[in-house]
Formats: structure tokens, sequence, C-alpha cells
């Protein structure tokens, strides 16, 4: 797997809240490395906000809201 | 509209915009949640960071612009603490895992905070319950680190430090309740 690539898995991960220690780690490393990377990590994070979210999320969001009804 | 924009963002939460808090949700949730599953149970977590948001929602109209998304960091960082202080009320050494954990809780501040000035939450969580621990007078600190640290029972204090088991109980319950009241203005 390219940097590239491994950043950009490492990233999604990270924005999914499914990124394991270790993987925290080695993207902190990464994006500490150069301002370029630290770039794409924000770029890669602008199109993940844009286009995903889990059901996991999703439900959370509902129930969320839901509340903010009640409030 | 465009939500990325942290300046609309507050701006349309504010004005009470559903969708702009649906994105900023949507957009943290997941990471926020993960981050606060390393010190808390993921349910647990998950209760948390939505307490945080709705917190954030009702008080929306006092944030001022800057980094919210550090305000929210922070928000669930210190309920998770809160937690965790809760918790070492009734058995201090549970909190011992927080020690543990070898991943980058600066990567999640350098994301939402930039990285200045932060200190880790287990070190804070340490340094304040020594600060208590200090404040306590030395016997009842002895007593309360033999139980609640060491893990020993009330008999086997008693008969270390030759003193009642009464005793022990007195200075357990002295120890607890000079933790509930340090701790209790940040878990009320």
């Amino acid at each position: 797997m390219s940097t590239h690539d491994n950043l950009k898995s490492l990233a999604e991960a990270y924005f999914e809240g499914k990124i394991s220690l270790e993987e925290e780690r080695q993207l902190f490393a990464f994006i500490n490395d150069n301002d370029d990377k630290k770039k794409q990590f924000y770029e890669y994070e602008e199109n993940w906000k844009k286009h995903y979210a889990s059901e996991d999320t999703i439900k959370a969001w509902q129930k969320v809201y839901n509340r903010m009804q009640v409030a | 509209m465009n939500f990325s924009d942290p300046h609309i963002l507050l701006s349309e939460i504010q004005k009470g915009n559903h969708l702009a808090f649906e994105f900023l949700f949507k957009a943290y949730y997941p990471r926020l949640c993960n981050f606060a599953a390393r010190f808390v149970d993921s349910t647990t977590a998950e209760d948390i960071v939505q307490e945080c948001f709705l917190k954030f929602w009702e008080k929306r109209f006092s944030i001022k612009q800057g980094n919210i998304l550090s305000l929210l960091f922070t928000m669930v960082r210190n309920a998770c603490l809160n937690h965790l202080k809760h918790k070492a009320l009734v058995d201090i050494s549970s909190i011992d895992f927080v020690k543990n954990l070898s991943g980058e809780e600066a990567l999640y501040a350098l994301d939402f905070t930039g990285g200045a000035d932060y200190v880790c939450l287990e070190h804070e969580l340490a340094e304040q319950i020594n600060k208590v621990m200090n404040d306590l007078p030395a016997r009842c600190r002895e007593v309360f680190v033999l139980s609640r640290m060491d893990g020993l029972k009330n008999k086997e204090i008693a008969l270390q430090l030759n003193i009642s088991t009464t005793m022990v109980e007195k200075h357990i319950a002295k120890a607890i309740a000079v933790f509930s009241a340090k701790f209790k203005d940040d878990i009320g």
C-alpha cells in the first residue's frame, strides 16, 4: 500500500471512529511528518464529512434530534 | 449552504438550523465516541457524546465564534473525566487502566485544538487525585491507599496498622467524603 493510500485509509478509520490505538500513532506520525500530508488529511476530512454517515451515527442522530424536539 | 465553513456552521446552528447541527453531529460523533471509548465503556461513551451534543445545542446562543470542534472535544473530555472521578469515589484503582493506554490522544488535540497547551486526560486525572490525596490527613491517606489502591481488606489494614477495623472504616469514609466534596462541583 502506498503512503498516500495508507494515509487515506487511516484518516477514514479515524473519521469513522474505528481507528485502533496503534493506527492512531501511525496517523499522528503521518500528519506531523510534513504540511502536505496535514493538508491532505484535512482534504480527506472535508470530503468524508460531505458524503459519509454510518447507520449507527444516523440512529444516534435520530435519538438526539428527538430529544432536541422535546427540550 | 457550505457547512464546512466553521463560521457559517456555528452561525446557522445559532439560528436554530437543524441541518447545520446534523452536519456537525454526523461529522464528529463517530470520532468523539471512539475518543471517549478509550476511557469509558462504549455504551457510556455514546451516551456521553450524545449528552455533550445536546448541551452544545442548548447553549448554542452563548457559544462564541472560534473553534467549535475544540469546544466539543473539551466537553467530551471533561465529561469522561467527571465519569472517571465519580468511579474513583467507589474504587480508585478502577482508573488505573487509563495509565496503560498507549494511543495518540494528542491526535485528537491536534485535530480539535491545534495541540497547543494540551494536557492528557490521564495526567490531569492523576494530578487531581494526587492533589486530593495530599490534602488528606496522613493516617487517613495511608488507610485509603491501602484500601483503594493496594486492594487490602479492612481487617488486613487494621492488622497492618495496628488499629481497629472501625477506625479503618472511619478513615475510608472520611477520605471518600473529601473526594466527594472536591469533585462534587465537576461531577454535578
